[in-house]
């Protein structure tokens, strides 16, 4: 009967395998009873997926957008570079815009004659002075009062530029502990102190480059005469009287007027002559971008030529004439692609002509509107860096925040339903560990197929929101890799915010006394 | 005819045996606010290796108090309790699971199977907890559950089947790791009658074949035909000690139902 003495050692540790297959068979059936908590989960992931969403959708439609636009806007904007005059806000404006863009620096330098150098060195301190006015711009009115006074614009630097109000300054901008200087202080006084001279700096570049500017533009009058169709008959040498004036017009205006149009009907030859004008004063533009801003500029024609006959009385009584007949002919003027619209019009357009001047400007109009609305829900402060914004961010931290209470409520309750199986899995061998382990395993489970449900939710949410305002674009430019980032993000979400909200009833669940298990309802 | 009941001489009773639970001057105090309850007044007790022991008395006596602390699911407010002569106050939390794991085996009134596994599972699950490799494990669960007559229900989860079949797998459950003490806790209090005589004999054989310990609470009369010694608590101390076939004889004498 001398039995050996009882051998007591440490509980052996359930490999995390097996306690996971263990707490996977337990989920399969348990699910739908801790459905309340999934909903909760699935309500904030899904909040959460539409915000980044409808963020990610605004930033990739409205980067997309914005070149879209940009190049339907080239070709008016080249052409006012080339011919247009120039003041030195709008030369400091092109020299941010250039600043760090060795081609268009390159340009800048070779179309004024500046050394390249200087430019670069012209370009950097424009910058760093827009930083700067950017900076005091930004502030509220308090604060500036404060730290320059009554200074506006160029003022300021000149403000800051004298020795003694510079101490004060100094230690008044210390004390505004919620402002962040653009940059090091001592490089703000130097910017200050060589406000004076970058002026200067940048009149002269300006005037060189007016001065080049009007040196083209009397190179390229003899050039526009001859792609002139009656230049054609009346051969080299002659010039037509309206374009004589035109190139002797003092108004530059005038003189870009006819240059568009010059452009807009140019023919190859006339093109590659131009550009070698171009070329010849330094500007950077290849003949494929001349042909890019003569397309641009002939769809401008076209456009205008249909919209100017659509004024006429002539017009206005022929489709006047046309709804008598046909009152849907309103419905069918909107498109244009009708054989009796075109008649209307008399002028010398087929429908298809028509269907793609107006399909042009209808896509001009939407391309407008979806910048205006990336604009609006781009608040300025967040276009660059983060997806949400402070107050979205609030917001989240509030949902959040009722979400982990209302699944550390659920669990809780669900724990104490559950005394009899914990107490009972600790008189088999169960440690506490394991028990911790296995509802913390089950939370995590819980939230990632709460964040799975919710990310679907959230992103179809968003698609729907965001192809209303967006429309085909959103699709045009859909960010595929931020939709699966946001996807990660909030399905990791979920299951961070489930496991974190189950630690207290998972502990409290693992201290249950095994003794319960004896307890009898 | 009182004073002729035979009283129990634990000397005589004891000797030549070897001892696996051991009381000593267990007391148990549970102080809530300025209400002090003194569920067990001080009680020795020794166990014998392969005894089946019946533990007797009314609710609020001490019974389940004493049950757990014997389980090692509670510790002593004074006094020792030691299994094998290992002391369970000096045992740690890992090696009490350890020790409930392997060497003590529960069956509860209620079964308290797991109702999400089958029962092929529930009994398994001590196995997982011991370390067992699972086909070893599963084999020994069919074994088991041959064994209380449920060999062809293994894959039958608790809700599919009777409360007699329910406790069945609970045995099987807690012979999973090859216990040495067994602990029942009213088995048959929610079974019928023929179900209740069922595992009756289930443990009854156990015990005899096998030399399992059993300490069972009961109010179940039955239990006494297979028991060894009975003990009776009340107002936490015991009352009572007796052999069963000392009681059984005085309960044929008497024709009453003394419990």
């Amino acid at each position: 009967m001398n039995a050996p003495i009882i051998d007591v050692r440490q509980q052996h540790k359930i490999p995390l395998g097996k306690a996971f297959a263990l707490c996977l068979k337990g989920i399969a059936h348990r699910l739908f009873r801790s459905l309340l908590t999934l909903t909760v989960i699935v309500l904030a992931v899904a909040f959460f997926m539409v915000l980044l969403c409808e963020s990610a959708f605004t930033k990739s439609v409205g980067g997309g957008v914005a070149v879209e636009n940009a190049a339907r806007r080239f070709a008016s904007q080249r052409l006012a570079v080339w011919v247009s005059d120039v003041d030195q806000i709008g030369m400091a404006a092109r020299l941010v815009a250039a600043d760090g863009r060795p081609l268009a620096l390159g340009e800048i330098a070779a179309v004024s004659g500046a050394q390249l150098e200087q430019v670069r060195a012209l370009a950097a301190e424009s910058r760093r002075e827009s930083r700067v006015m950017a900076f005091f711009d930004g502030m509220d009115a308090g604060s500036r009062a404060i730290l320059v006074r009554k200074s506006k614009g160029a003022e300021i630097f000149a403000y800051l530029a004298d020795a003694s109000r510079w101490t004060g300054f100094d230690a008044e901008l210390a004390q505004l502990h919620a402002l962040k200087p653009p940059m090091p202080l001592n490089e703000l006084k130097a910017s200050a102190d060589g406000h004076l001279g970058y002026v200067e700096r940048l009149a002269g570049l300006t005037q060189s480059w007016r001065t080049a500017v009007a040196r083209l533009r009397d190179d390229l009058a003899p050039i526009d005469r001859a792609a002139a169709p009656d230049a054609d008959a009346g051969g080299a040498g002659h010039s037509p009287p309206v374009l004589a004036q035109a190139s002797a017009d003092a108004s530059v205006e005038a003189f870009r007027r006819r240059m568009a149009d010059a452009l807009a009907q140019g023919e190859a030859a006339f093109l590659i002559s131009f550009q070698a004008c171009l070329a010849a004063h330094g500007f950077a533009d290849t003949p494929d971008q001349v042909r890019l801003v003569h397309d641009g500029l002939a769809r401008a024609k076209r456009r205008n030529e249909v919209r100017d006959r659509l004024s006429t009385d002539e017009c206005h009584a022929a489709w006047h004439k046309a709804f008598l007949e046909d009152p849907l002919i309103d419905k069918k003027m909107l498109v244009l692609d009708d054989q009796r619209v075109a008649t209307i019009l008399g002028g010398t357009w087929t429908p298809q002509q028509l269907s793609e001047i107006s399909r042009d400007v209808a896509e001009e109009n939407r391309l407008l509107l979806v910048e205006k609305a990336v604009v609006e829900r781009q608040p300025p402060g967040q276009s660059g860096q983060g997806l949400i914004s402070g107050r979205q961010a609030f917001l989240m931290a509030i949902s959040f925040v009722v979400c982990m209470v209302g699944i550390t409520n659920a669990m809780l309750m669900a724990i104490t339903e559950r005394f009899r199986e914990i107490a009972t899995m600790k008189c088999l061998g169960a440690t506490d560990g394991f028990i911790l382990q296995q509802f913390l395993m089950e939370a995590s489970v819980q939230g990632f197929s709460g964040g799975l449900v919710g990310t679907a939710i959230g992103l179809v949410l968003a698609l729907i929101k965001c192809s209303l305002i967006y429309g085909v674009y959103l699709f045009s430019y859909f960010p595929v890799v931020s939709v699966m980032q946001c996807g990660l993000i909030c399905v990791g979400t979920g299951v961070a915010l489930s496991t974190l909200a189950s630690i207290y009833p998972s502990w409290s669940a693992s201290r249950m006394a095994p003794m319960d298990a004896m307890r009898v309802e | 005819m009182n004073e002729a009941a035979p009283t129990f001489d634990a000397a005589a009773y004891g000797a030549g045996k070897s001892i696996l639970v051991r009381a000593h001057g267990v007391k148990k105090t549970y102080i809530r606010g300025a209400e002090i309850t003194h569920a067990l007044k001080g009680i020795d007790l020794e166990i014998y290796r392969g005894e089946y022991i019946c533990v007797m008395g009314p609710s609020g006596s001490g019974k389940s108090t004493f049950f757990n602390m014997v389980g090692g699911l509670d510790s002593p407010s004074d006094g020792r309790v030691f299994i094998d002569e290992v002391d369970m106050a000096q045992l740690n939390a890992h090696e009490l699971a350890f020790l409930r794991c392997r060497k003590i085996g529960y069956i509860f009134q209620a079964y308290n199977l797991n109702t999400v596994m089958t029962a092929l599972e529930n009994v398994t699950l001590p196995m997982t907890f011991a370390g067992v490799h699972s086909d070893e494990a599963r084999q020994r669960g069919m074994q088991l559950l041959e064994r209380v007559g449920l060999g062809d229900r293994w894959s039958h989860r608790p809700k599919q089947m009777s409360g007699g079949q329910q406790q069945r797998v609970a045995i099987a459950r807690a012979l999973a790791n090859r216990p040495s003490l067994l602990l029942c806790d009213e088995p048959t209090a929610n079974l019928d009658l023929v179900s209740g005589k069922e595992v009756h004999r289930i443990l009854r054989d156990l015990n005899r074949d096998e030399g399992v310990t059993i300490i069972c609470a009961t109010h179940d009369h039955n239990m006494l035909e297979v028991s060894n010694r009975m003990i009776w608590i009340a107002n936490g101390q015991i009352e009572r000690i007796a052999l069963s076939r000392d009681v059984t004889l005085e309960r044929a004498s008497l024709g009453d139902d003394h419990a």
